[in-house]
């Protein structure tokens, strides 16, 4: 973690930047992700009722609180990593290189370790809490420390306003419904701001193609109703051709069971049959399974055993 | 077809060995081999009467419908009657002939089956029911030139065996030459338990040349002619179209409704039948007969007879209180399947002891 000299809190908070100085590491570090591309994570940290432990354990509890949380951020970040706090003992800090993910897997650990922070205090144990509030920034996209700064205090406000202990994700705001006004939009009027909003879609859309939105002479309106029907139609065919498919398939299933239960039919004749006297002798009876030639096998070896006596009789003579 | 490796069946008993099962009868010789192969040709064999005719002919031999359709140039054989051969009884001019022609008859029934040439042909011939000795030696002595080892067996037997109908059965056996009955009861037919009768298709067709001719005297026909008309229009059954037949009167084609003829012809057999099965039912434990009269196996070529099963079951109820008749559903390979069913079961130590 860069080392920075001015550090002007008293106690013991060496290592930690200053809330100004942070400012200025923030500032340049947000120049350099802008620059380079690379993303970067927001955060801040509080210790949530910090201030009414100061004046319930006096100054000197609240300082080791401080001190330890410190030390928890710490151990908790990379070398690399910017960490400061600011006036009302919440925590700035800044990951550069850091994605989106990250932000939340290390405000679950700080949330995790600090359940472990117990502090003896006398008569009573205090346990600490802590807030985080959390925003990110993609590579590419615009990044603004007054922004960041905002978004991780909305971020933390919502997360103590939800009981602490927390963390929580700045999400912006919806563009679409931002650019919505809330009130005094008559029908055309709406259909004019969809049709804007639409545009923009449509030219975003070219844009993550790497293509320039084409001109469409002032029919933008034709070529997305086109589009749509073209749609619409390309989704009903598809819709119908689904529907066809589960006729065939019933159908199919229809013929199977069908097809089983004059299986099982057969099957019913072919064992009643096996009692039944046709009027027809057949050898084939034996072959299909349904003649008892087992039982005659005693019988068969009898009756070899006397057509070979015969026949030897017969050469005798 | 059932298998018993502990009495000497299974699978290394068949291996290398053909099966075949042999209906040798009065008019067809039927076969068939454990290779799947049935075959039938009627029972004619014959040989070229001189050079010009072996020459034209391009054959030393021919058999069945090809003998028959070239007969004016050969000396035809017919070599059984009555279910034997001629040359085993009889010892007449032709016994020498008729050895021949049965004998290259056997060969070529072998021939049909296709035996690989490598392969032991192991044959079972059907033989009438109350055949003698003698003829039974004479078919022996001609088939094991043609077969590696031979057994004889009762007819009749063989087609119940094939339908594995070995207890409480009647067996009608109709071939040409004779009908043979026989009942089984469990165990192996003995003479007491079967008769042959000749009142079979031969008969049958010389009934009806007969009533033919005292019908229309004036039509001009051959014995061929009138099995031709029997084995096509066969019943005893009533009809509603009539039967009416093309025959020749001094040279021009005339119809004739053979209808009566043939019905009356066809009836005749029916009477011999149910009195010899009345012979085997009343000859039997009484507390078996209605079981008997109940089970009668209806088998050999005289079975296609439209109706007969139901004309026997008529009789058998007015003669012997009830019957019931049950037809065979290949009248022409039934003694064939019946002789190849033993043919196999047959263990094959006995089969090596009768080379």
């Amino acid at each position: 973690m860069p080392e920075f000299p001015s550090i002007s809190f008293t106690g013991d908070r060496e290592g930690l930047f200053s809330a100004q100085e942070i400012r200025e590491f923030m500032r340049a570090e947000c120049a350099r992700a802008k620059r380079y591309r690379y993303p970067m994570t927001a955060m801040r940290v509080g210790i949530d009722r910090i201030d009414q432990l100061g004046d319930l354990y006096g100054y000197e509890s609240r300082e080791a609180i401080m001190r330890e949380v410190t030390g928890l951020i710490r151990r908790n970040t990379r070398e690399s990593d910017f960490l400061g706090y600011s006036v009302g003992a919440t925590f700035h800090t800044i990951f550069p290189h850091t994605e989106r993910s990250s932000g939340p897997l290390l405000a679950r650990r700080l949330l995790a370790d600090s359940a472990k922070l117990i502090f003896d205090e006398g008569s009573a144990q205090v346990q600490v809490t802590l807030s985080v509030g959390i925003t990110y920034r993609g590579v590419g996209e615009a990044i603004d420390l007054d922004e960041l700064t905002r978004e991780t205090g909305e971020a933390i406000d919502l997360a103590m306003s939800r009981g602490g202990n927390r963390f929580e994700v700045f999400i912006p705001p919806d563009p679409i419904l931002e650019s919505l006004p809330a009130v005094g939009l008559d029908a055309k009027g709406l259909d004019k701001q969809l049709e804007r909003l639409l545009d923009d879609k449509v030219r975003v859309f070219f844009e993550s193609m790497g293509e320039k939105m084409p001109d469409f002479g002032g029919r933008d309106r034709e070529v997305l109703i086109l589009a749509v029907q073209k749609m619409e139609a390309a989704h009903q065919k598809m819709r119908e051709e689904h529907t066809l498919q589960v006729t065939q398939l019933q159908h199919r299933l229809s013929k199977m069971s069908d097809s089983l239960a004059e299986a099982q039919g057969q099957m019913r004749r072919g064992l009643a049959s096996a009692q039944m006297e046709t009027g027809v002798a057949s050898i084939y009876r034996t072959v299909q399974g349904l003649a008892t030639v087992e039982d005659d096998l005693a019988l068969k070896k009898e009756m070899m055993a006397k057509i070979f006596e015969a026949n030897i009789e017969l050469r005798a003579q | 077809m059932s298998q018993d490796p502990a009495h000497g069946g299974g699978a290394a008993k068949d291996r290398g060995v053909l099966y075949i099962g042999i209906d040798l009868g009065t008019s067809r010789t039927s076969v068939a081999a454990s290779n799947g192969v049935r075959e039938t040709l009627p029972s004619f064999v014959g040989y070229p009467k001189d050079v010009v005719s072996q020459k034209l002919l391009k054959k030393e031999v021919l058999f069945g419908d090809e003998a028959l359709s070239k007969r004016l140039s050969l000396n035809l054989f017919k070599p059984l009657e009555h279910g034997v051969l001629k040359c085993g009884e009889g010892g007449d001019a032709d016994a020498e002939g008729n050895a021949r022609a049965a004998r290259d008859l056997l060969l070529e029934a072998v021939r049909m089956v296709k035996p690989r040439s490598d392969e032991l042909v192991y044959a079972v011939i059907g033989a009438p029911a109350q055949a003698s000795m003698q003829s039974k030696n004479a078919i022996v002595s001609v088939a094991r030139d043609a077969v590696d080892s031979v057994m004889l067996c009762s007819e009749p037997f063989a087609v119940a065996y094939g339908q594995d109908m070995l207890e409480d059965v009647l067996v009608i056996d109709i071939g040409a030459g004779t009908v043979d009955l026989c009942r089984m009861h469990g165990t192996m037919p003995e003479e007491s338990d079967q008769i042959t009768l000749t009142t079979a298709g031969d008969f049958v067709d010389k009934e009806l040349a007969r009533l033919v001719g005292e019908a229309y005297p004036q039509a001009q026909f051959s014995d061929r002619m009138i099995k031709e008309i029997k084995e096509r229009n066969s019943t005893v059954a009533e009809v509603q179209a009539p039967i009416l037949v093309d025959l020749p009167v001094e040279g021009r084609p005339t119809e004739f409704d053979m209808t009566g003829p043939i019905r009356a012809a066809c009836n005749a057999i029916v009477p011999p039948i149910v009195e010899g099965l009345g012979q085997l039912v009343s000859s039997f434990d009484p507390e078996f007969q209605h079981k008997l009269k109940e089970r009668v196996l209806l088998a050999g070529g005289g079975s296609q007879i439209k109706g007969l099963d139901a004309a026997i079951e008529a009789e058998m109820e007015r003669l012997l209180g009830s019957g019931r008749v049950l037809r065979i559903e290949e009248p022409m390979y039934g003694g064939a399947n019946g002789a190849l069913k033993i043919a196999h079961d047959m263990p094959g130590e006995y089969w090596e002891r009768l080379k």
